[in-house]
């Protein structure tokens, strides 16, 4: 028998399980109540940072996003915000920039699952490895095949157009 | 001050800076064979003292006899170490004649290379070790098990002896210790492994290699519980900010007490170092307002007062206080810096060399494959679980989650 689709997950079972895990993060309506935001502190290599975890809700199909508030993410000396690795790269407002924590062609996040045993501890392993990355400029957690930053993606988009890519 | 709250990735750097500072295996080996060498020494055919040694005992005290040992690290690697020789006292021999004779007869013993006579011991100073023998005359049976009394004999003052007793000491302190989590020993065994701590005792041409690798010994797993370890990160501390200083120092033994009085903390490393700072602190605290200096005494020998020699002065307990409290206070601030800033703070703490070597193998250690990572609920990611988990009884609530894959992207696309 072929198995049902699961179904999003609802509202009240994303609430529920963040208020369970993540009893910091507190939720709160914004931009007209389209989107929930759990704002609270979680802790990177070991300082605590202030996030936000934005979910439009009314849409549980959508992919919730990580922001970091404070203290905020910041290139390394001599880079810029498109050097920063695995970002949902904004370039209007680079320093409003959400967190990349997932590879979307290899489905590892879809809305059957949960906001709180993922999507918020793949956010504090990336702030992890954020804070080793800035030591030297080597990200040490896993990559999706492919560059690591918009600006590598960039550079090769680029080199294909200018046909003097590999 | 967060001594409640776990720290990890934080408790993770502080071991490496322990583990940065412990002999090899290689090295407890070496060591293990030149205490062993102390009576066959002394019983040599041409032993000026031979007649004594017939029934003379030798064991480690101070750090090796509670795994506390480190390189001291201030002025170069060197590890010290000390022994207790027990053997009777040869009639009509003064303390200054025990101690000069026995400097005498230490002479040509492999490997040295510089003999000096001390107050209270013998000091034979090797490559990367120096190693105090310190003599002493056992109580007559019936005694309590190893007391003795051992020599003071200063150049500019009357020989003394005191009563002592540094192996029941060292048997009590055992007794205090809280062995922690399996987990949290398999994990300190698997980062010693990774970090390859690097031989430092180089042994002669006297000792051959053979000598030291016939032997292995097993090592005295008391080195790795978070009460030991907390007790290594205050010496090393101590050895840096007295380096530049004349002035006297806390006795480790007075160290290793309370160490071992503090109990184990739920919350892992660092609360456990800076529980046990704190407790120092009040203790100094109590000491200068009640104007009476601290009389911290031998379990196995109320006699034996740690405190004899320090503090002599309300200046040496206030300065000892200041640090306690800057140690403290940079712990406090570690607990709420970027990587970047705690190795600057390790750098001041434990000293450069030591925090880059740590941090080096922390990152070293990171693995780039996806496989589910753990998250501590309500604070976040934890690289290694088991740093959570020191105390039986857990602070905290750890988990898994998914294998996952960072990716960039650009928004709208």
């Amino acid at each position: 028998m072929k198995a049902k689709p699961k179904k999003p997950r609802s509202v009240q079972v994303q609430l529920k399980r963040m208020e369970h895990r993540w009893p910091d993060l507190v939720p709160k309506l914004i931009s007209g109540n389209r989107h929930i935001a759990w704002i609270g502190p979680l802790r990177g290599f070991q300082m605590k940072y202030k996030v936000a975890v934005i979910w439009e809700w009314q849409n549980p199909r959508s992919t919730p996003l990580v922001h970091v508030l404070d203290p905020p993410i910041i290139p390394r000396p001599g880079t810029d915000f498109i050097d920063l690795p695995h970002l949902n790269y904004d370039h209007q407002a680079p320093e409003d920039s959400a967190l990349c924590l997932f590879d979307p062609d290899a489905r590892e996040w879809d809305s059957t699952m949960l906001i709180a045993d993922r999507i918020v501890p793949w956010a504090s392993e990336w702030l992890h490895y954020y804070e080793v990355w800035h030591l030297d400029g080597v990200w040490r957690g896993s990559n999706a095949p492919g560059p690591i930053s918009v600006g590598e993606i960039l550079r090769q988009r680029q080199e294909n157009a200018d046909g003097t890519g590999v | 001050m967060p001594l409640d709250d776990t720290s990890p990735q934080l408790d993770a750097l502080l071991l490496g800076t322990v583990l940065e500072m412990e002999l090899s295996d290689r090295d407890h080996q070496v060591a293990s064979k030149r205490y062993k060498l102390i009576p066959d020494h002394l019983q040599r055919p041409t032993s000026p003292i031979r007649q004594f040694m017939e029934n003379a005992l030798v064991y480690p005290q101070g750090s090796r006899a509670i795994g506390a040992t480190i390189v001291h690290g201030a002025d170069d690697d060197r590890f010290d170490l000390d022994a207790v020789l027990e053997f009777r006292t040869p009639i009509g021999w003064t303390p200054r004649r025990v101690l000069d004779e026995l400097h005498v007869a230490f002479a040509g013993f492999p490997d040295v290379k510089k003999i000096e006579r001390c107050t209270r011991c013998i000091q034979l100073q090797f490559a990367f070790m120096h190693l105090d023998v310190t003599p002493m005359d056992p109580d007559r049976e019936p005694r309590p098990e190893r007391v003795g009394e051992i020599y003071h004999s200063p150049d500019d003052r009357l020989d003394r002896r005191f009563r002592v007793n540094p192996y029941g000491f060292a048997q009590h302190f055992r007794s205090r210790i809280t062995m922690p989590t399996r987990g949290f020993q398999d994990s300190v065994r698997d980062l010693r492994a990774r970090m390859q701590i690097k031989d430092r005792l180089v042994v002669g041409n006297v000792m051959a290699d053979a000598d030291i690798d016939d032997l292995p010994e097993p090592i005295d797993p008391i080195r790795d519980a978070p009460q030991v370890i907390a007790l290594k990160l205050m010496k090393r501390y101590l050895n840096l900010r007295y380096a530049k200083r004349d002035e006297k120092r806390p006795v480790s033994i007075y160290l290793s007490k309370i160490a071992a009085e503090v109990p184990l903390s739920p919350f892992g490393i660092c609360a456990q170092l800076e529980t046990y700072a704190t407790e120092l602190d009040r203790r100094m605290t109590r000491a200068l307002e009640s104007g009476r200096r601290p009389e911290e005494r031998n379990p196995a020998l109320w006699e034996e007062n740690f405190n004899d020699r320090w503090p002599a002065h309300d200046r040496e307990m206030t300065l000892f206080r200041s640090d306690l409290r800057h140690l403290i206070t940079e712990l406090q601030r570690a607990r709420s810096s970027s990587l970047v800033d705690i190795r600057k703070i390790f750098d001041d703490l434990f000293g450069e060399r030591v925090s880059e070597k740590t941090v080096r193998a922390y990152i070293d250690g990171l693995s780039s494959t996806a496989a589910a990572s753990h998250y501590e609920h309500n604070k976040g990611f934890v690289a290694n679980p088991a740093f959570v988990a020191a105390a039986p009884q857990r602070a905290s609530q750890v988990s898994r989650a998914a294998p996952h894959h960072f990716h960039p992207g650009i928004r709208g696309e």
